[in-house]
């Protein structure tokens, strides 16, 4: 099922949540709703949900105006960031609660509905734990029965809040390419918030960059990542540096005067060359271990800049070195002005 | 770790010290609660085991813990029903006057019983604001069982509010919501979810609820008139004997009301134990 997002607004108290935001996504995509904590993006998941309600603004279901459907009857499989599973249920009857509660919808027998909750929790790699309470299965097993009972209903919508949110590095890490092979399985419309970008660009089809209620750049996480519509973008993303400078027909020109543009670089397209070559000069005044590279950081005029280095090339601690950048983005007021 | 942080968070005072605190703190508790209890019982069987079940037989007595159960039976379940619909309202809602109704809550429990009696005499009596309507239509509520229940269910009211609204903040909106989002009406919601969350909870409140409305004497003797065998819950009988030098007989209804209170501790330590968990954050433990 499409969903559409048309200038949504929502306020809690004096403080705004989402600004007139509109979004629009995909029969059977997987959408990331990527932001910092207070950008919206859980807002704009309850919203569809139907969990809150838009200020102003509609979301349509297909053709449909969603307000019009209460939340009971949406077929929205909503995953809670801490799974909310009840407690005092086994792993079994949380998966048959959605269809226990729209009996008229759903015409189980007994054997019927055993049948379905076991297959469920075998799509999930649960089989045999139907018996166990919510505290008897670890973090990850919890987060797959919450997926389960959700994937229950036969939703038209599946959303994730922070779906990975809770569990350690490993976990996830294994969580998230198993989320994506299921999701290649069922085909459901699926959008996830994350405020981790590696998530975001691993995972989905297309990601939502959400800044302060508004979306900063929509598109696929290649567009993402290479052509960051808006320094927040690219600041977001990934580590960068922000270097004010002056720029001609879109080409910079150096971090000279008059600064009316800044060009931001990524630690892995500087490199450091000869204390007199390069764009920009400075010292070394830190060394650190990464998991794969080590990480430079380098004093300038313009600020601390921080510098992939390959293993064995040699770093030492108050050398003066010059830095050449290999690619760059150059912005004023907010806009991106050249490509490379 | 070192062996002294066995002894829990670091202990500086010197042996000496903490063994005079202890023994303090122990002759305290003896003299003001367990002297007082072995009283009861001593008391109750100086005369023997025949004297004992006499007061208890007798007719005014057993009217006295008859009209006992009836009022908490009567004002528990309503303080249940009062204290999930406050504790729902306080927890799941966003409304105006939120923090009045907080409030107002444990107003019961600032006021004097005394004073709580006063009220519903004032109100309900034959002088009080309602009286002559009431004289008129021929309902008695002051100096009868109505009276009695309103006062017991009013001193008692925070009761089940108090011990759910933490239980039911700490709690959160997530299992209600997740249950409306997989398709579930309001009342499948509260039964299925909502009440299963707290069932131990309430359990609590009902148990502290129900030791109070059976031993509550303030607001009952301040509305009750104290007409034996009609009128008389078991603390207020227990008075009565005992300004009437019938030291054993009193006793002997006292016994029950102190059995009473050993039950609900026990009950109350029991639920404590298994199911702290679930409880309100800062209980058990």
């Amino acid at each position: 099922m499409q969903v559409r997002i048309e200038g949504v607004t929502k306020s809690f108290g004096d403080h705004p949540a989402l600004k007139d935001l509109s979004l629009k996504v995909g029969s059977g995509q997987l959408f990331a709703l990527l932001g910092p904590s207070g950008s919206g993006k859980t807002t704009l998941l309850r919203l569809i949900a139907g969990l809150e309600r838009a200020d102003a603004g509609a979301v349509y279901f297909g053709d449909v105006d969603a307000s019009r459907i209460p939340i009971q009857r949406r077929r929205v499989g909503f995953v809670f960031q801490h799974y909310a599973l009840f407690r005092h249920m086994t792993m079994f009857d949380n998966i048959a609660f959605g269809i226990l509660v729209r009996r008229k919808e759903f015409t189980h027998t007994r054997d019927s509905l055993r049948r379905r909750c076991l297959e469920l929790l075998d799509l999930v790699q649960l089989s045999g734990l139907e018996d166990r309470y919510p505290h008897q299965l670890s973090g990850g097993q919890r987060q797959r029965v919450a997926l389960a009972r959700a994937l229950a209903i036969e939703p038209s919508l599946l959303l994730l809040d922070e779906p990975f949110g809770a569990l350690d590095a490993r976990v996830r890490k294994d969580l998230r390419r198993w989320i994506r092979e299921l999701h290649t399985k069922t085909g459901h419309t699926t959008l996830f918030v994350t405020h981790d970008q590696e998530e975001a660009l691993e995972l989905a089809d297309a990601v939502v960059v959400l800044n302060d209620g508004r979306v900063e750049q929509i598109g696929t996480p290649e567009q993402i990542y290479s052509a960051p519509a808006s320094p927040f973008v690219f600041n977001f993303i990934g580590d960068s540096a922000r270097i004010p400078g002056s720029a001609i027909n879109g080409g910079w020109r150096g971090p000279r005067p008059p600064e009316d543009a800044d060009i931001f670089i990524r630690p892995q397209d500087v490199t450091i060359v000869g204390p007199h070559e390069g764009a920009i000069h400075g010292d070394i005044v830190g060394v650190r271990r990464l998991a794969d590279i080590r990480r430079v950081v380098v004093r300038t005029g313009a600020g601390d800049i921080e510098v992939n280095v390959a293993d064995g090339k040699p770093t030492e601690m108050g050398a003066a070195v010059g830095l050449q950048f290999d690619k760059w983005r150059t912005y004023r007021n907010g806009v991106l002005l050249q490509r490379d | 770790m070192t062996a002294r942080s066995f002894r829990g968070p670091a202990v500086t005072e010197p042996p000496w010290a903490r063994w005079l605190l202890v023994a303090v703190v122990l002759t305290i508790l003896a003299i003001l609660l367990v002297l007082p209890l072995a009283v009861v019982f001593i008391e109750a069987l100086k005369r023997g085991a025949g004297v004992y079940l006499a007061a208890l037989s007798d007719p005014d007595a057993l009217s006295a813990v008859k009209l006992t159960m009836i009022v908490a039976a009567i004002s528990v379940p309503l303080n249940v029903v009062f204290g999930i619909a406050a504790a729902w309202a306080v927890t799941k809602f966003r409304f105006p006057g939120k923090s009045l109704l907080t409030t107002l809550i444990d107003l019961p429990f600032s006021v004097s019983p005394v004073v709580a009696g006063l009220i519903f005499v004032l109100v309900f009596g034959a002088r009080g604001w309602l009286g002559p309507w009431l004289r008129a239509n021929s309902i008695e509520i002051i100096f009868a069982v109505p009276g009695i229940v309103l006062a017991t269910t009013f001193v008692t009211l925070p009761f089940v509010a108090r011990e759910l609204i933490p239980l039911m903040e700490s709690q959160g909106v997530a299992d209600e919501e997740a249950a409306l989002s997989l398709g579930a009406n309001g009342w499948q919601t509260f039964w299925r979810v909502t009440l299963p969350n707290i069932r131990w909870g309430v359990l609590y409140g009902v148990l502290l609820c129900n030791a109070r409305a059976m031993g509550e004497f303030g607001a009952v003797s301040v509305v009750s008139g104290h007409i034996r065998g009609l009128t008389n819950t078991m603390p207020l009988h227990v008075e009565i004997l005992y300004n009437e030098y019938n030291f054993a007989a009193s006793f002997a209804v006292a016994s029950l009301l102190a059995l009473l209170a050993l039950i609900t501790l026990f009950a109350k330590s029991a639920l404590e134990w298994r199911y702290s968990s679930e409880l309100a954050a800062g209980r058990g433990h």
